[in-house]
C-alpha cells in the first residue's frame, strides 16, 4: 500500500517524532509506515485521516488502484 | 538496547518480565544443586514438587509476555514482537533437534534446562533487534 504520509507530514512542518507523538506510538511505527513496511489497522488509519483532516483515500491507495 | 524512547508501559513490562526470568533461573539453579546433593532423601510428591517450582516462575514470565502483547498500544511495535517470538520459537525448535542428534550419535552431555530459555531469549532479542534496526 502506498501513503502520502512524509508528504502531508512536510506539509506540517513534523518531524516523525512529532507525528508518532500525536498518533500516540513508536517513531518507528510511523517511519515503517511511511516507508510502506506496515499497513496501519482501520482505527490507526482514521485516526491520521483526523489528523491530517484528510480522508483515508486521499492518504492511503492500494496498488491496484494506481495501476488503474 | 532495542528502543531507547521505550514507554513507561513498555518499561515496565521489561522490568517484570525481566524480574520473572531472574526468579527463573534463581530457582532453576536452586532445584539443580538440590538434586544434586540430596536427590536420594527426596521422593515422591516432594520429589515432583521440587522439580515443578522453576517452571512456575518461567509460566509467570509467558503470562506477562501475553499481557504485554494484549496491551500493548503500538500494533507496529506488537507486530514486531509477536514475530520475534514466533522466531525465537523456531530457533530454539531447530536448536533442540540438532543439539538431540548430537547427544544421540556423539554422546555430549545433556544441556542445562535453562538453556533452552536462553536460547529462545537470544534468538527472541536478536529478531526484536534486527526488525527495530530495520526502520530505526
Amino acid at each position: 500500500m502506498k501513503n502520502r504520509l512524509r508528504i502531508l507530514r512536510a506539509e506540517r512542518n513534523w518531524s516523525q517524532a512529532d507525528l508518532a507523538q500525536k498518533l500516540e506510538v513508536s517513531r518507528q511505527s510511523v517511519n515503517a509506515i511511511e516507508t510502506g513496511k506496515f499497513d496501519p489497522s482501520l482505527p490507526l488509519a482514521f485516526k491520521l485521516a483526523r489528523l491530517f483532516d484528510s480522508p483515508i483515500e486521499s492518504i492511503f491507495s492500494d496498488e491496484e488502484s494506481i495501476a488503474s | 538496547m532495542l528502543n531507547t524512547n521505550l514507554s513507561r508501559f513498555q518499561r515496565r513490562s521489561l522490568a517484570l518480565f525481566s524480574a520473572s526470568l531472574l526468579i527463573t533461573a534463581l530457582i532453576t539453579m536452586f532445584v539443580h544443586d538440590y538434586f544434586r546433593h540430596q536427590h536420594h532423601s527426596t521422593t515422591g510428591l516432594l520429589a515432583w514438587f521440587i522439580a515443578l517450582l522453576p517452571s512456575l516462575p518461567f509460566l509467570g514470565t509467558i503470562l506477562l509476555a501475553l499481557r504485554y502483547i494484549r496491551r500493548e498500544r503500538d500494533e507496529f511495535i506488537r507486530a514486531q514482537v509477536l514475530l520475534a517470538l514466533l522466531q525465537g520459537s523456531f530457533i530454539t525448535l531447530a536448536f533442540t533437534v540438532v543439539y538431540a542428534f548430537f547427544q544421540n550419535y556423539l554422546n555430549i552431555p545433556s544441556a542445562p534446562a535453562m538453556t533452552y530459555v536462553d536460547v529462545f531469549l537470544i534468538a527472541s532479542m536478536f529478531a526484536l533487534s534486527i526488525h527495530l534496526r530495520s526502520v530505526r
